[in-house]
């Protein structure tokens, strides 16, 4: 599933972000998603109107993106934005349990695993953009994202998107993916927590027990102290923090270290992730520092997971196939890669726990561990 | 705005490293366990201990890693190490936190058991003037709802307090009264020995969720050779009265507790066993304190303290067996201590804390309106050994009490960290300090560490915990599934 | 019984150790002693440059030797432990006294200031 694409626009004159209507009479300040060869009747109300259709010839008084190709799904509710060179993008599905919204591409660090490689621009005027998106989701959505890059670099932008959030969506629970090495800064996680944002998560990665192991992989000297005081300054304000580790050939070694560190420091967080590769961005020129096939770390996992299963934490193993892990390690194996980068191979339709395991990210069947295989129950 | 990957030496220190504080304790075979300042502990061989301090160990090593990892030492201006140190400083010693949380009001003195081990001196059931009065528990109250703490507990002992019963009503009621008025939560525990329990009382425990705690030192051969009363059916009564407790208030709003007389000794696995075929899901294995009774009855109620650790050792693998075996059965003292050891977390026992929880962390009010530091402090008195009562509710304000010179002696003379033979140990942030008994056994508060048989049974017990959680998995889950509640995975 | 070579066997049948002060301070030696009152009878008096420790046995029974062979030991123990001690006192005094202690007594200027300055440049674009 792609949440972009580029069609062909006709009178658009700067990024119009809104929701999409599917019938032309509840339309209004909306884009109409129009998918018949004939232009749609009265569209003066809407926003604009948008159609997978070869439409050069539909004269409207709105504007008009047309031959806007697999965005089919979009549905009655659903955000899109739309900009003068006809490049859309899906910002919102309702049916979706899985919105965010990508704060920023700026990152302050530049992990030698990133999915989502920094980009040196100056993208600080997105907050307007962000803003909008929050004024158009549903407040009956359950769950929204934010990541980056690193949402914190907007700073008090980064504070008002929060309370924007809590104003518009109050029953919208937040998940924030972010380094917290901003919260170093006592200051900055005490306005945070003064928020008071009734539903909110940050979820900050921690990739060694000891300083040098993380800051390597994270490539920020400082950063591990950094992360660990702003840790520890969220607490102080009772912002809730889950602590998520991707476990690679640079991680995986002191993961049960890294698990005794938590239990002994960060006893607060709400939950730890234990995670698997992301075959994306910068993994691929790092692969060798990186990749080790899963089945060679599971006694590793296992150990690590135990420690803060026994400590009465909360962890969950994500981006892990059911058939490389560890059968005693099913029961924190969660189904978490999101419904638009998920997919399953054509092995996996004779296998008996399908139905239970999390698949794999689109971009991670190519180079997999030698234990993927389907199940039999038998 | 970087575009290369740096390797992994640009991000290790470059100069040497400094020590944190510790503490060590030599293992036996070339081995030592190192403790540091928040309980975080490692085992490493001698030679690498040298190295350490000599500063000579090296920054590649896993050892130099797992050390700089649990903060034994640090090798940058990185705070890190600091401010984590100070969070988890601070989280030990939470139980100063609001200072006195238990209250304890010793409602009568007068009982229908003869225990022989009893530590208040005894008096038939019908003189009255050893029950509370009135005014003394409204005063003593008064002292309860000055105490800073955040919750507060109100544990009602005696003699046997249900002969007191309609004065535990009144104060009950009262202190709820007074609770709602400062939104405080309080919590009530009534001691009994459950002979005399009835349906009225039960009914009232139910209304006010009252827990009660109960005596069972074992099967009957046991509890009623312990606890005689006429008619010698202690035993049954506490076992028809549990069963009408439990319906009436709740499965677990009925603990019990054990004393071990020499006769106990003999029968580590009994006990347990009649623990377990009662329904209880724990048990409290505790030597005899060396008061009242059991002072002047040492002959057949003494033992020592290494008699009574092979009964606990004895009694703790039968535990875990039984564990294994698939049903959750906890001993209580070795939950404390592995509280201590394996979690960053502060327990509330009074009686195994530095500064000693006496008289800071607990207060005792007798019928006769006497402050207490402790319990064992009033049993003293009661051998007509006053040094450490605090003052009289009648009398007295509460500055004076909690804030005279025997609350200051006591925190001053029981903070381990500078005592002799503590100061040096490793075990130091799992143990305590029991001045008041340290001041009955060996005659002063601070007492002789090496001849303690208070330092004897925690160090005894620290170390056989630490040996079973390395030695045996089995062991090592049923340690952590006593000391943390359930995970949700 | 057979005496281990640094220690002396005396007619009455205790054991003297003669310590060398400049290797083992008074306080080290005095910890050692305190530490071995639960299982014999011991005395310590000072002579220049030397401390002399007398054991003695409580017990008839006692194996001095054994005793006396784990006091040297511990000697070690509780030179190696004043080390330590020595070398972080500092800085376990302001651990305790800022867990309880409000005000920030590091100098911490850093993570107290205010993150728009961000003096360590935390937030720099990549």
């Amino acid at each position: 599933m792609r949440l972009h694409a580029t069609g062909s626009a006709v009178g658009v004159e700067r990024t119009l972000i809104g929701r999409i209507a599917t019938d032309s009479s509840n339309a209004e300040a909306s884009w109409l998603w129009w998918n018949a060869s004939s232009p749609p009747g009265d569209v003066s109300d809407c926003l604009g109107v948008i159609t997978p259709q070869t439409a050069d010839d539909w004269r409207l008084p709105v504007p008009l993106v047309h031959s806007v190709q697999q965005l089919d799904y979009l549905a009655s509710g659903d955000v899109i934005a739309a900009d003068p060179n006809g490049f859309v993008r899906t910002l919102y599905r309702k049916a979706s349990p899985h919105n965010f919204i990508l704060m920023t591409e700026q990152c302050n660090s530049y992990c030698l695993m990133c999915s989502q490689p920094p980009k040196p621009i100056d993208d600080f005027d997105r907050l307007q953009e962000h803003l909008r998106l929050i004024d158009l989701i549903d407040p009956e959505t359950g769950e929204l994202g934010i990541t980056g890059g690193e949402p914190t670099l907007f700073k008090d932008g980064f504070l008002e998107l929060i309370r924007h959030c809590k104003e518009r969506l109050p029953r919208t629970a937040l998940h924030v993916l972010t380094n917290g090495r901003l919260f170093y800064y006592r200051s900055f996680a005490e306005k945070l927590g003064a928020i008071a944002h009734p539903d909110l998560v940050l979820g900050i990665p921690l990739y060694s027990d000891v300083d040098s192991g993380h800051d390597h992989v994270v490539q920020a000297k400082g950063a591990f102290e950094q992360t660990a005081l702003g840790l520890l300054h969220l607490d102080r304000y009772d912002v809730s923090v889950e602590i998520r580790v991707v476990v690679h050939r640079l991680t995986y070694r002191r993961l049960a270290r890294l698990a005794e560190l938590i239990v002994r420091n960060f006893p607060f967080a709400c939950h730890v992730a234990l995670m698997g590769l992301e075959m994306f961005g910068f993994v691929h020129g790092n692969l060798e520092q990186l990749w080790i096939d899963p089945a060679d770390y599971q006694e590793e996992l296992f150990a690590a997971t135990e420690i803060l299963s026994l400590a009465g934490m909360n962890v969950s193993i994500y981006n892990h196939q059911l058939c490389v892990l560890d059968p005693r390690l099913w029961r924190f194996a969660k189904r978490s890669i999101s419904d638009w980068k998920n997919v399953y191979l054509d092995e996996c339709e004779r296998c008996d726990v399908r139905a239970e395991c999390g698949g794999f990210f689109v971009s991670g069947t190519k180079i997999r561990s030698r234990d993927i295989r389907a199940i039999s129950r038998g | 705005m970087t575009s290369t990957f740096s390797p992994p030496e640009t991000y290790r220190p470059s100069g040497g490293y400094r020590l944190l504080p510790f503490r060590f304790a030599d293992l036996g075979s070339e081995r030592r366990l190192l403790v540091n300042e928040v309980g975080e502990h490692l085992r490493i061989r001698a030679d690498d201990l040298e190295s350490l301090v000599a500063h000579t160990l090296d920054a590649h090593s896993d050892v130099y890693l797992d050390l700089k990892a649990r903060h034994f030492l640090f090798d940058s201006d990185s705070l890190a190490p600091f401010e984590l140190l100070t969070a988890k400083y601070r989280t030990k010693k939470s139980f100063l936190d609001g200072f006195t949380q238990l209250h304890i009001f010793v409602i009568s003195l007068r009982c229908e058991h003869s225990c022989i081990y009893c530590q208040v001196s005894r008096v038939s059931p019908d003189r009255q003037r050893y029950d509370m009065s009135a005014e003394t528990a409204s005063r003593s109250l008064d002292l309860v709802f000055r105490s800073p703490a955040q919750q507060l507990k109100i544990e009602f002992q005696g003699g046997e307090p249900l002969l007191n019963f309609p004065r535990i009503r009144e104060i009950i009621e009262e202190a709820e009264r007074r609770a709602a008025a400062t939104a405080r939560p309080v919590e009530f525990v009534v001691t009994t020995n459950l002979a005399l329990i009835t349906d009225e009382m039960l009914s009232f425990f139910r209304d006010h969720d009252v827990f009660l705690s109960t005596s069972l030192d074992g099967p009957p051969f046991i509890h009623d050779a312990n606890r005689p009363r006429p008619g010698n059916d202690s035993h049954a009564r506490v076992v028809e009265n549990l069963e009408r407790s439990r319906s009436a208030l709740g499965h677990d709003r009925i603990a019990a507790l054990m004393t071990t007389t020499s006769l106990s000794l003999q029968h580590p696995e009994a006990i347990v066993d009649e623990y377990l075929r009662l329904g209880f899901s724990a048990i409290f294995l505790r030597p005899i304190s060396p008061y009242g009774f059991a002072v002047r009855t040492a002959r057949t109620t003494g033992y020592s303290m290494s008699e009574f650790l092979a009964f606990y050792v004895q009694a703790l693998a039968h535990i875990l067996e039984i564990n294994r075996r698939g049903t959750f059965f906890a001993e209580a003292y070795a939950q404390l201590l592995l509280r201590r050891i394996f979690t960053p977390f502060a327990t509330a026992y009074v009686d195994l804390q530095s500064p000693a929880g006496a008289g800071i962390g607990v207060a005792v009010y007798n019928y006769d309106g006497n402050v207490y530091a402790s319990d064992e402090s009033r049993m003293l008195a009661e051998m007509n050994d006053h040094r450490f009562r605090l003052g009289n509710v009648h009398r007295d304000a509460y500055e004076d009490i909690f804030g005279g010179p025997i609350v200051r002696t006591l925190a001053a003379s029981s903070v381990i960290e500078s005592l002799p033979g503590c100061a040096d140990c490793a075990f130091q942030p799992f143990c305590g300090s029991d001045p008041i008994f340290h001041y009955a056994t060996q005659g002063d508060v601070v007492g002789h560490q090496p001849t303690s048989e208070f330092h004897e049974k925690n160090e005894f017990l620290i170390k056989h915990l630490l040996e079973l959680e390395e030695s045996d998995a089995h062991a090592r889950r049923i340690f952590w599934s006593w000391i943390t509640p359930e995970s949700s995975s | 019984m057979t005496i281990l070579p640094w220690c002396e066997l005396q007619p009455d049948g205790s054991v003297v150790i003669d310590i060398d002060a400049a290797l083992y301070s008074a306080d080290v030696i005095m910890r050692t002693c305190y530490a071995f009152t639960d299982r014999s009878y011991v005395f310590a008096s000072q002579d220049d440059s030397r401390i002399r420790v007398t054991i003695a046995a409580r017990d008839p029974s006692d194996d001095l030797r054994k005793i006396a062979g784990d006091f040297s030991n511990a000697l070690i123990d509780f030179r190696l432990r004043a080390t330590i001690a020595g070398e972080t006192h500092a800085i376990r005094e302001l651990i305790v006294a800022q867990a309880f202690c409000e005000a920030d007594l590091l100098d911490r200027r850093d993570s107290e200031s205010d993150y728009h300055t961000d003096p360590r440049g935390i937030a720099t674009s990549r």
